[in-house]
């Protein structure tokens, strides 16, 4: 076996132990067993506050947890009611509280042995977590360096960090002393080699036996084509005799030709049919065998999670990439079906039409959740979520950087302006608009009066719902009277028209209190935050009535969410002093002097913090 | 994303193109170019020119297939929204695509 096969065998193997450990049987015993202790802790209260509550105790509630027999508690029952409902002159007798002593003794019992059950699970679940983390950390390590030893520019010999990935194998009890010698000439030979001729010699697979290979299976002209635009990753890592048994498979399960080109040979390069079937046969179980599975790559391999993948700090930079050398390498790894599963049961607990039958959606599915998460509470915070969201398109949530770009649209009078609600109904305007234009808005809106500016920037169909010239989401801007088309052309626009406050020379430390913000992106903020006596003189002086998003000074709107959130989380980091408010404020506005000077003033309270313009 | 030219679109706009979008939208059209090509051939057929800004303003379009886009957009044929995408790409948001 080859260095490379070695490695990937031994992922694969890894892959395979991965896949088959579930965490789920022993999540859902857990929360059985808080089910159990919490039903006995209410009894065990209920019965210890007052003997006369044993009147209303159902038998089949305790009969899992104590051994008194129903007939005598049916009995001592009987005797509660009779003295405290038909107010008769009865009482237990002594061998009856004996019974109820010993009936609440055995609920403690039964309690603490379940609490001490389920720290056992709890201790089984955290062994199996770090186990998956150990995995997840040799998966990540060994693909990365079978990346290295089959990437024909990388001259690098093997390091130690390399050595600390192949020890995974060689610790491995299931690996066989033929193997770890094999992987020990094979490294001595692979670091010769580098070092005498500085190339490396890689196995490749002749591209007119892949082609051929094709051809046996069916396939026209057009695949062979498609092989060869991708020929050079393709050679570097098919196995042809792996190829033939994917064929195979999916020509006999009759799903062949269901799968798109670029699935297809990502899945032969990346995949193995034993991951296959096992795939396939999930889906048919779960009659979830929908037409766009066949054109994701990355549901037919073995994938890790996305935040595993995240965690994960390549011993040897960068590699991989989007070249064509390494494409069919990303759509094979682009996410787990696992996690688009779970995104899409999330979404749709919001509210959104989202299904993974649904290709349009695929791009959202495949966001990370994390990002997915952040997303909604900023749509939430921002008050999107005020409208239907069946009908809201799942790509905004796969936005990135969303809350600056509302303070922005909150500022344009794009969100929550009067009746303007532009950005609720047209969210994608949070992706589309050219950072140019978002320049040009200020600019306009500045310069005219806002019913001109709605007239501007509003197209003809205004008079049947709010639609933005068509101008400010793409690149163009001369119907304006601008020529923003080359970077030179935007640059010179925006040092003609605008200072940049974010420059410590306007705002000193402004530039250390963005990185910060751009750090931490806060979304939300302290609700002590409104107590700061800076924002209180926002807040007394230039906050909207009924509107939760807006200050304004002059003409000017700012947002109020950008104020609240970037300064509390400034305060978090122990910044409180009035340039850390200013940033705050002016944060991703674009501003002329005038404009600026107008709002250091206003919000300074007129110069007595010691300011000068 | 060669294959883009045929539709007029230049080496330019390729380039906006491929510096706006991100890296999976950018694999799904280099991988895909039939199906690609059979949505834009779609949108053309119905008036839609502004290709290029479809495909930076909604790169989530090129994942489905022709068939499922064109059944989307019928639906609300009743209303004006070829009109409506004809002026701005960003406007399938009211049709939640």
């Amino acid at each position: 076996m080859t260095l490379a096969e070695i490695i990937k065998t031994k992922r694969d193997n890894l892959y395979e132990t991965y896949n088959n450990i579930n965490l789920e049987n022993n999540k859902e015993k857990i929360e059985s067993l808080k089910e159990d202790i919490n039903k006995l802790t209410n009894l065990i209260e209920i019965l210890s506050k007052d003997i006369k509550n044993i009147k209303d105790l159902q038998y089949q509630d305790i009969s899992n947890y104590v051994s008194i027999k129903e007939e005598d508690l049916n009995n001592i029952k009987l005797v509660l009611k009779a003295k405290y409902e038909a107010n008769l002159s009865v009482d237990l007798t002594t061998t009856q509280l004996e019974v109820v002593k010993k009936l609440i003794e055995e609920l403690v019992e039964k309690k603490d042995s379940l609490v001490e059950t389920v720290k056992k699970e709890a201790e089984k679940v955290s062994k199996i977590k770090e186990e998956v983390s150990f995995i997840e950390e040799a998966i990540l390590n060994l693909e990365y360096l079978y990346e290295k030893v089959n990437d024909k520019e990388d001259y690098s010999l093997l390091n130690l960090e390399d050595f600390k990935t192949l020890s995974i194998i060689l610790e491995d009890k299931d690996t066989s002393s033929k193997i770890k010698i094999d992987l020990l000439s094979s490294v001595i030979e692979y670091n010769e080699n580098i070092k005498k001729q500085n190339k490396k010699i890689l196995v490749t697979t002749d591209i007119e036996e892949v082609k051929e290979c094709f051809r046996s299976f069916g396939f026209s002209e057009d695949m062979l084509k498609y092989i060869d635009r991708n020929k050079e990753e393709i050679s570097r890592n098919i196995d042809l005799g792996n190829t033939r048994d994917i064929l195979t498979f999916l020509g006999n399960n009759k799903i062949l030709d269901k799968f798109s080109k670029g699935a297809l040979l990502a899945i032969v390069l990346y995949s193995n049919e034993s991951t296959i079937s096992k795939r396939y046969k999930d889906l048919k179980e779960r009659k979830a065998l929908f037409p766009a599975l066949f054109e994701m790559p990355s549901i037919w391999v073995n994938n890790l999670p996305k935040k595993a993948r995240a965690r994960h700090k390549s011993p040897s930079g960068n590699r991989g990439g989007s070249g064509n050398n390494h494409r069919l390498r990303g759509y094979a790894n682009m996410i787990s079906y696992e996690e688009m599963l779970s995104n899409e049961e999330y979404l749709t607990s919001l509210g959104l039409n989202v299904s993974i039958s649904n290709k349009t959606n695929i791009k959202v599915l495949q966001t990370p959740r994390e990002k997915i998460e952040e997303n909604v509470r900023t749509y939430k915070t921002y008050g999107f979520f005020n409208r239907d969201m069946s009908s809201f398109p799942p790509s905004a949530f796969s936005f990135s950087k969303v809350a600056d770009k509302c303070d922005r649209l909150v500022e344009l009078g794009l969100l929550h302006n009067f009746n303007i609600n532009y950005a609720v109904s047209n969210p994608s305007v949070i992706n589309c608009m050219r950072e140019e234009n978002f320049a040009l808005l200020y600019k306009l809106k500045r310069e005219n009066s806002i019913e001109d500016y709605y007239n501007i920037i509003f197209s003809q169909y205004q008079r049947y719902r709010q639609l933005l010239n068509r101008c400010l989401t793409t690149k163009c801007s001369k119907k304006f009277g601008y020529n923003l088309g080359t970077v030179e052309e935007i640059e010179a626009f925006k040092q003609e028209n605008f200072i940049n406050q974010m420059n410590d020379t306007y705002i000193p430390n402004a530039s250390k209190y963005e990185e910060i913000i751009t750090k931490e992106n806060p979304i939300t903020y302290q609700d002590d935050i409104l107590t700061d006596e800076n924002i209180k003189t926002l807040e007394e002086n230039y906050r909207v009535d009924n509107n939760p998003y807006q200050y304004k000074i002059g003409e000017e709107i700012i947002c109020r969410l950008k104020v609240l959130r970037c300064y509390s989380a400034l305060k978090e980091k122990g910044i409180t002093d009035d340039n850390a408010f200013l940033y705050s404020v002016t944060r991703g506005m674009y501003l002329d002097e005038k404009t600026f000077n107008l709002i250091k003033t206003s919000v300074k309270g007129r110069g007595e913090y010691g300011w000068s313009i | 994303m060669e294959y883009l030219t045929k539709y007029n679109l230049t080496a330019e706009d390729i380039n906006d193109i491929i510096n706006t979008i991100d890296e999976e939208d950018k694999l799904e059209l280099e991988l895909n170019e039939e199906r690609v090509s059979s949505i834009i051939d779609y949108f053309l057929s119905i008036g839609l020119t502004n290709i290029k800004d479809i495909i930076i303003n909604k790169p989530n379009l090129f994942y489905d297939d022709v068939n499922s886009i064109k059944e989307r957009i019928e639906k609300h044929s009743n209303t004006n929204i070829i009109e409506l995408l004809k002026e701005d790409s960003i406007n399938f948001d009211l049709i939640g695509m």
